[in-house]
Parts: C-alpha cells; structure tokens; sequence
C-alpha cells in the first residue's frame, strides 16, 4: 500500500480525534464524507488545517476542485503527493 | 453608510442598474431581480392559497423566491436544512415545497409571465424560521416584514457608517437562518449593497474572491476558528471593510488571531431565531453591548430578558440565556439553562436526540450530553434494549454506531450527530435515583486505571494481571507518534492495587531502586508483582511480560507528619 495512503488515514483520525475508528476501517476510495466514513462540514474545515499544517500544501479557490480533492483518502494522497512542499 | 430602501418597496425598491448579487461572477442588477421576482410571484400565485417552504443553496434564488412569494402574497417557511426528516416535517404543515427539496412543487421560475408588482404591507407575514425548540420539536418563528425591515436599517444605522455603500457581501453561512437571512439577504436589500449568491466553504476562496472591490465577510465561528495559517489574507485584509460573527461565541484565541493576520476586529452579535440580534461587542473579553432598540434586563432566576421591536408584541422575552450584568448595562452571558446544545451553531435538541434514539427500538434508555475538548461535541450514553443487546453482539459496535447516527442523520444535520458513544448497563443513578450530568460525563474520561483481568494471591505476592488497552488516559500526548505508558503512572498504578491489597501507612517517605528497562506499549496484558513488608513498610512492584521485566522498584511509606 502507498505508504502516504496510510499516512493520511491516520491523520484522519487524529486530527479529527474519531473515537472508533484504525486505520484498516477506513476504505481508501470510500467517499470521506457522508455516505462512507460519514465526517461532516467541521470535519472538513480541521481535515484541511492539519493537511495545509503537515504537508505545506494550499488548496486553490475554487471550492468545487477542492472537494474533488476531498472525495476520497485515495484523492488526498494524490493530491498531497503532487502538492506538498514538506 | 449607504442609501436606504424600505423593505415595503419590495423588488420595487433601487434603480434598474443597481447592483443587486454577484452569481459564479456575473453581476445581477436590480433590474434583472425585479424580473425575476415577478415571474417567480407569478410561479408562486398559480399554487393554492397557503404558505410555501424554501430551501436552496443559492443565496440570489433565495432572495428572489422571497420577494417572489411576498409579491403574491405568501408566507416563506425556511427550514435550516432539506433532511429527509425536517422535509416531511414541512410537508405537514401543508406548505407548498420550492427550491431543492426531494418532491418540490416549483424549482424554478423559468420564463412565466411577469406579475405586475405592488408595495408590500409592512404587517405582512413575511418568514417563519422553523427551527429547534426547546421542547425538541421544531418551532415556527413568525416575523412580519417590518421586523425584518426596522432589524436591519438599525444595524445600518450601527455598523453601516463605516461600510463603502458598493461593499460587497461575501458570507460562509446560510441563508436558511436568522443571522443569514437578516445580513446575507435583508441587509443588502435595504442597504442597497451586492451580495454574493455563493456560500463560501474555504478560506482560500476568501483570499482569491475575484476582483478588487471593497467586502464585508458574514461568518461563523466554525469558520474563523479554522482559518488555516497556510493562506495568505493580505489582499483580503486590504479589502474588508468588517468581519461579522454570530450563532455563537467566538473563542478569543480566534478572535485575536484575526486581528493580527487582517487589522479587523470581528463584530461579533449575540441573537436567536425568536428574538433576533440582541447585543454587539468587538472585543472578545468585552461584554456585550445592547443593539439600539433593545431592551436588556435580567429576571430573578438569572435569566436574560428583553423588549424590543424586532419582537412580535411588548411583552418582555425571556430567553434561556443565563447572564451577569455589568453596572454600565452590558452583560455577560454564563451559558443556557435549557436542554438546547449548541454544536458549532447549530442549535441542536438534546431532548429530539434522545427521542429518536429510543424510537429506533435499539435502545431502552438514554442521555446525551455536551462535551467540552478540542472540539464542542456529543455524547451519547446508552442502555440498550434486547434488540440493541442482539445487534451489538452480531454486528460489533461499530456498525451499531453507524446504523444509529445514519438513523439520526435523517432529521438532524451531520455536525449535531454524536460523535462518542458508551453503551453501559444502566445510567449512572444517585442515591435519589437521578442522573446527573456530571455521573453521565464521567462515562467518557478515558479511563485512568487499568482493568484488572486476574489476581493471584501467592505466599508473599499477589499478582495482578492488567489490559494495557490504547484508551487508557495515560498515553494520550505521551509521545504522539509511539505512545508509551509513561513512569510516573506505572508508579500510581503500583500505590493504587498496593493500597487496595494491604493496609499500608497514609504518607509516601520515598523510592528505592526503581529501574525503567523496558517501555510499556498500548495493547496486550502486563502482570504487576506486588510485595508489601510491614516491618519496612515497604511496598516492592515489578511490571513484566513474561520473563521480560519492564520496570521494578520499591516505595517506603510512612505515618504523616
């Protein structure tokens, strides 16, 4: 498995402190929100903090390829591998 | 501070070429939006008689749909969401749906035939904001157009002087509430100001807004709190003009934080749905300040209380809002007396949580509490039914979380959902048989002792088998990447089975060739060696794992001194 895949799965649940969940529940192209692992729009906001903070990443303007960044762990870790600068 | 329009003008109100919203970059003018909202009247005057439901993203299509159904005559009920529950729910009140709910009569206003355009009443019934009560079941708010009118051509009156007339309303809440109704919607209206039909949902789309003119931003704590360091604020702050904040406190970390990275402080408005804007402060440890037109005092029980003319009658108002009034006639508010959390401003019934737990047949009892960490959130403590028992016992408790906060899901917004969830055998009861708040509460410290698995009493030992489980409160930020169970626990720990086991002397004298060799990892079991001497009055601990010891020492105890 990518190991930047992994990495952001456990992000994921610490930045957003779930209480339930390990990495191996989290399906990596499962949708984040709602319908899969269910985070909502605060989880959004704090997933994207501590990926700007990890990662030096910026996310651009526009709101609609953003959350196409966010759709899946698989998305993230694309685009944080080709947008990272630490 | 900007030309003024009344309200009762309606879409009447403005010259042809007033700049009305701002749509995915494409300028509305007043002229636009008066056609608009006399196709939508038309739309709209084609339905029964009745008052119709509105929801929708759009913050232009919201403000033509309004003006549209105030020219035909109706009343707009606004929910705060389109669930599939709070959708049924309008549905009941025989209201017509518009706008993007499952089933809506009209979508949109397409090319229907202008109504010819009339003044509006001042005493027309112009919104009902459905929302929480306090009971758990939604309330409706009326408000006439002379409320929503005097509202906000006060807060003109306030804050406006200092706004450019052309500033541009740029918001990261709905228009579905009060708040965003009154400063996305109503304020531009009567002020003569744009706004943007878009809700914002990242800051990057704050700092790239498209052109160079003058902004107001209209948010929420939830967003200014998490405005990521990353992204550069420079040509934002250069700008906007204010930075209003509602729906709940804003912490003062964030607060401060803003002002630095913009020079603006934020005008932060304390209101509720029933009473709209109540006071005003620009500092967060200030208290607040009245907003011209209202009436503060505070009842025998604490409780704030208030007049005013945004209120549908004279009478005093009592809100749920326990207060503290300062000799110059601000206050400061201590938190709310009613079963109403507030989860990232949205107004969240404790009491409906409950009833649609219990209504799922999973579960016999439960109490859902507010929990203060990181992050404002849920808990749910829950004694389940046989049914629940079974499902827990085939399924797991994951899944069992999952079936019961997609089942909540269907009536409440996702961020109001529980996010901790402990299912016990009984809630916890006093002597008098009532729960308290703080019993409950305890169910979701983590744990700081370990569950004792199995005691051997030897001769001159007595061995304890402990479950090192990863929740122990111990390895929380005790090293973040490879937590380990610190030292100064495995001590505790040692005192703690040691002074259940002998009857030793209150007063600890000191430690004894205590060696740390091996570190103590989450998960699996450890045994735990515990000799006590009374002629030493000394307690000897050893911790290992098999033959491999991980620490060992010995503590002296003494009588007080």
């Amino acid at each position: 498995m990518d190991p930047l895949i992994a990495e952001i799965k456990v992000l994921i649940i610490e930045s957003l402190n779930l209480e339930e969940m390990t990495p191996d529940d989290i399906d990596a192209d499962a949708p984040l929100f709602v319908d899969g692992l269910g985070l909502d729009s605060i989880d959004a906001l704090e997933l994207g903090v501590a990926l700007q903070k990890k990662y030096g990443l910026s996310f651009a303007a526009d709101s609609e390829e953003t959350r196409r960044h966010f759709a899946s762990v698989s998305a993230l870790a694309a685009f944080v591998g080709s947008h990272r600068t630490k | 501070m900007a030309e003024c329009f009344s309200l009762v003008s309606g879409a009447l109100a403005g010259t042809d070429i007033l700049p009305l919203a701002y749509v995915r970059g494409e300028l509305i003018t007043r002229g636009q939006w008066r056609l608009d909202v006399a196709r939508a009247a038309t739309r709209l005057s084609a339905l029964p008689a009745g008052d119709i439901a509105l929801y929708t993203t759009d913050c232009y299509r919201a403000c033509v749909w309004l003006l549209g159904a105030w020219h035909a005559g109706r009343c707009v009920v606004l929910p705060g969401d389109n669930t599939p529950q709070t959708t049924a729910r309008v549905e009941a009140l025989s209201v017509a749906l518009v706008g993007e709910f499952a089933g809506a009569q009209i979508t949109d206003w397409g090319d229907a035939v202008p109504q010819t355009l009339a003044p509006l009443s001042p005493d027309l019934r112009a919104v009902e904001v459905f929302t929480s009560g306090s009971t758990g079941e939604p309330g409706r708010i009326p408000k006439s157009l002379a409320q929503l009118d005097d509202e906000m051509r006060a807060q003109e009156g306030v804050f406006g002087t200092q706004i450019d007339p052309q500033a541009c309303i740029v918001a990261t809440v709905s228009q579905q509430h009060l708040y965003g109704l009154l400063f996305r919607v109503i304020w531009p209206l009567v002020s003569g100001r744009p706004f943007a039909a878009h809700m914002l949902s990242f800051a990057e789309e704050l700092a790239q807004w498209p052109g160079t003119g003058p902004l107001v931003l209209v948010s929420s704590p939830a967003f200014l709190k998490r405005l990521p360091d990353q992204v550069d604020l420079t040509a934002f702050a250069a700008r906007c003009q204010a930075v209003f904040s509602s729906g709940g406190p804003l912490p003062a970390e964030a607060s401060h934080h803003l002002r630095d990275r913009t020079g603006i402080a934020t005008r932060e408005i304390f209101g509720s749905s029933e009473t709209g804007g109540i006071a005003w402060r620009n500092h967060p440890d200030h208290p607040w300040q009245p907003l011209p037109g209202v009436e503060v005092a505070q009842t025998p029980d604490g409780l704030l209380q208030l007049r005013s003319a945004y209120l549908p009658d004279a009478a005093w108002y009592v809100t749920a809002d326990r207060t503290r009034f300062e000799a110059d006639g601000r206050f400061v508010l201590l938190g709310r007396a009613d079963r109403i959390a507030k989860i990232e401003e949205k107004r969240i019934s404790l009491t409906a949580l409950e009833t649609a737990l219990v209504k799922s047949g999973l579960v016999k009892e439960v109490r859902v509490i507010v929990l203060e960490g990181a992050r404002v959130e849920l808990g749910a403590a829950i004694v389940l039914n046989d049914a629940g028992q079974t499902q827990l016992a085939q399924s797991g408790r994951k899944a069992l979380i999952h079936v019961l906060r997609e089942l909540l899901a269907q009536g409440i917004e996702r961020v109001g959902l529980p996010r901790r969830w402990r299912f016990v055998d009984a809630l916890p009861q006093t002597s008098m048989g009532k729960t308290t708040e703080l019993d409950v509460r305890m169910l979701f410290e983590k744990p700081r002792w370990p569950q004792v698995l199995a005691t051997q009493v030897l001769e001159d030992a007595t061995v304890l088998t402990l479950a090192i489980t990863p929740d122990l409160a111990h390895f929380e930020g005790h090293f973040k990447e490879a937590a380990v169970l610190p030292g100064v626990a495995q001590l505790h720990w040692a005192v703690h089975f040691g002074r259940s086991l002998f009857a030793m002397p209150p007063a600890f004298k000191g430690m004894d060739a205590v060696k740390f060799q091996h570190v103590i990892l989450p998960g699996g079991e450890v045994t735990l060696t515990l000799r006590y001497r009374t002629d030493k009055q000394q307690l000897s601990f050893s911790y290992s794992t098999g033959e491999r010891t991980h620490s060992s020492g010995r503590i002296v105890f003494g009588e007080a001194t």
